[in-house]
């Protein structure tokens, strides 16, 4: 069907080139920057090698501490991919997400009528590569949201109890997934690829250099954390949230050199080769 | 994947007309169970008031465009599973504290061998302007177990201050204790040594991970005002009847305590005061638990989300199909509203093989801006996707379901088939 759409438009626009890009969808936060605040210079470029013209990637930058939905996040993201879709001719697009991105995106590919931008993106997009997304929610998200009524009127002083933190909260995200997001168990599929790389568990020896890969000390704290989660998990997310839309790519240690972990802040840098199986794979 | 691919609509086919109020049918939600639930004997009872209302407040999606979306099917139609509850499994617990009574000292049980204490700063608004607690060093924190032999020290494993933990994503100014895996359940008690302000707020969290002394909470995934919330409570390793508290959380923020009541094995939240107005967080009910348990002290807090939505439209009998050479090309449904708003419907089209099963042929959905009392949505089905399909009539919608995108609820959704004629 898209083929034969193309024929047309080629028909009347000779001029115009498809073209397959990636972009870049980063998780929970507010950014500007996120090529070098969230992702790092090394990851993206590395990445984009693996496109025929490397140029066709866009980092992706939104107000991912609102609820999925809002316009500062799913309407964000649309307008900025609808950019780029537009201006570089993208036909075959994959998104690149981690964490919470991960929703941000299904929330898109699960609900097309409610945003006029959305039909265009849903079949531009090819694949879906979600680093430890946050399908299933976290149990470190309720941890951090139960405290006073005082506070909850408050989210939006403290920071961290803001709305896209609350969404991650194990049971809210089970509401959405049984209501509103496409591609867990019993629910219609997602149409567009959605494979999930998951994080299994957290190195902190320091006697290890791979310890140090994402930061030594976010390493330490993510083992902290890890008392509120499975024995399988990235410090952050458990691996069956990881696993619970789309279909599992791999878990790290099936594939990263030296069988290496990917801790969740690991999952969105170049470590243990991850980079080179997405380049690999676009 | 490309062979997958999704048919946008640009045009839009969402039509508004008058339709007969007498054609209205209540489509029931369907009752499903959620995956092996620790407690999931039988459903919940579900009731939903059967007259519209409208919500009030600002709708979460205003949007007046009409959009619609074909996505294309294959294989044999086998009806989802739709969750209408869900359970939340708790080890552990929270409570919230004031600076007075940390430095005082308060009793904390403990279950489990090796749990995790944590305290967080919290802010407190009574005042009307917010304050902020300090946050608690690790090691101002005292732990002790009155009557034992064991020396404080030899009661904690290890310590984390709220910069380690805000590195892993608890970034709420709090701090953690790791018991050692010799201190042994009891009632502890937990005092803090620097001076705290006295009306300063925290929350003492013990997550006793690994834990038998699991309780369970089962509620439906979304609540009709003026329903009745039922659930399901159970404590693992004990038949004791509970004494459960408990309270909703609105998606205001607000709290509301609510008086408990059993029987016929469910429990009742009664006098939840449910708002008319749309909020966009959902609801929660906090159950706290204390109790003995084998001669061990045992507290559990959980939690469980629900949506809170009004009843705000209602699908009447599927109308008309617009056929082309035989091939069904659009179907239309009157929708009561009692508010004008932006609704949407989608259904799954199905068609019978040779063998004589039922096959998928797409999916159809449409959402728009709905005003007046009756109204029609038209759902586009695409006649060249029924033909390349191959399959025969009778062609039946399957999975309609109705939703109203101003309050992000799902009002109905019915998988029983509707044949096109």
């Amino acid at each position: 069907m898209k083929k034969y759409l193309l024929l047309g438009v080629l028909a009347v626009a000779p001029l115009t080139h498809a073209a397959t890009g990636v972009a870049f969808v980063h998780g929970t936060g507010s950014q500007t920057d996120a090529l070098n605040d969230y992702w790092t210079t090394d990851f993206v470029n590395s990445v984009r090698q693996g496109l025929p013209n490397s140029s066709k990637f866009t980092v992706i930058n939104c107000d991912f501490e609102q609820y999925m939905w809002t316009d500062g996040a799913a309407g964000c993201l649309a307008g900025q991919l609808q950019q780029f879709i537009a201006n570089e001719s993208i036909d075959s697009l994959t998104l690149v997400t981690h964490s919470n991105g991960g929703n941000v995106v299904r929330w898109i590919l699960s609900n097309p009528t409610w945003d006029a931008r959305y039909p265009n993106i849903i079949n531009a997009t090819d694949n879906v590569i979600a680093l430890a997304p946050s399908s299933g929610g976290t149990p470190l998200a309720d941890a951090v949201v139960n405290g006073n009524a005082f506070e909850q009127l408050l989210g939006w002083i403290l920071g961290y109890a803001n709305d896209a933190v609350k969404q991650q909260q194990v049971s809210w995200m089970s509401y959405y997934n049984n209501t509103w997001l496409h591609g867990t168990s019993g629910r219609p599929s997602l149409a567009v690829n959605f494979e999930t790389v998951v994080g299994s568990d957290v190195d902190s020896a320091f006697w290890d250099g791979d310890s140090y890969c994402g930061g030594y000390s976010n390493q330490v704290a993510l083992e902290t954390t890890q008392n509120w989660l499975d024995s399988c998990s990235d410090g952050f997310l458990n691996c069956s949230s990881q696993s619970a839309a789309g279909s599992v790519w791999f878990v790290d240690k099936q594939k990263t050199r030296g069988r290496e972990p990917l801790s969740h802040q690991q999952s969105r840098r170049d470590c243990f080769h991850l980079d080179r199986f997405i380049r690999d794979r676009l | 994947m490309k062979n997958f691919k999704l048919l946008a609509l640009p045009v839009l086919t969402l039509s508004l007309s008058a339709a007969a109020a007498d054609n209205l049918i209540s489509l029931d939600p369907i009752e499903a169970r959620l995956t092996a639930g620790p407690i999931a004997l039988k459903p919940l009872p579900i009731s939903k008031p059967a007259e519209l209302t409208a919500p009030s407040g600002e709708a979460i999606n205003q949007r007046r465009e009409t959009v619609s979306f074909i996505t294309p099917l294959s294989g044999q139609y086998h009806a989802a599973v739709m969750a209408a509850e869900h359970t939340s499994v708790s080890d552990e617990y929270w409570r919230r504290v004031t600076g007075e009574e940390l430095n005082r000292g308060i009793g904390l049980n403990v279950s489990q061998s090796g749990s995790l204490i944590r305290l967080a700063a919290r802010v407190d608004n009574s005042s009307g302007a917010p304050v902020r607690a300090d946050s608690i060093a690790p090691a101002d924190i005292q732990l002790e177990l009155p009557g034992s032999k064991l020396q404080p020290q030899e009661l904690i494993r290890s310590q984390a201050d709220s910069q380690a933990l805000a590195t892993a994503g608890l970034a709420d100014n709090s701090s953690a204790l790791l018991m050692s895996r010799s201190a042994p359940p009891g009632q502890y008690k937990l005092k803090v040594k620097s001076i705290l302000n006295p009306n300063a707020q925290y929350l003492v969290n013990v997550k006793e991970k690994g834990s038998p002394y699991t309780l369970s909470l089962t509620t439906p995934t979304s609540l009709a005002t003026g329903a009745q919330m039922s659930f399901s409570l159970k404590l693992n390793k004990t038949s004791k009847a509970l004494k459960p508290s408990a309270f909703i959380r609105h998606g205001d923020g607000t709290e509301t305590k609510v008086a408990l009541s059993s029987a016929k094995g469910f429990w009742q939240a009664n006098n939840i005061q449910q708002s008319d107005e749309v909020t966009s967080g959902l609801s929660e009910l906090h159950i706290q638990v204390e109790t003995q348990v084998d001669g061990k002290p045992v507290t559990r807090s959980v939690k469980s989300a629900f949506k809170s939505y009004v009843n705000s439209a209602r699908l009447g009998a599927m109308g008309k199909t617009q056929w082309r050479k035989k091939l069904p090309e659009t179907v239309s449904f009157p929708i009561e509203v009692a508010d004008e708003g932006r609704f949407q419907l989608g259904a799954v089209l199905t068609g019978i093989g040779r063998n004589g099963r039922e096959f998928q042929i797409l999916k159809t959905e449409v959402a728009g801006w709905v005003s007046g009392k009756a109204q029609v949505l038209e759902l586009p089905l695409d006649a060249e996707l029924v033909r390349k399909s191959g399959l025969k009539p009778p062609y039946r919608l399957r999975a309609i379901e109705l939703k109203d995108q101003g309050q992000m609820a799902r009002l109905s959704l019915s998988d029983s088939p509707r044949s096109l004629r």
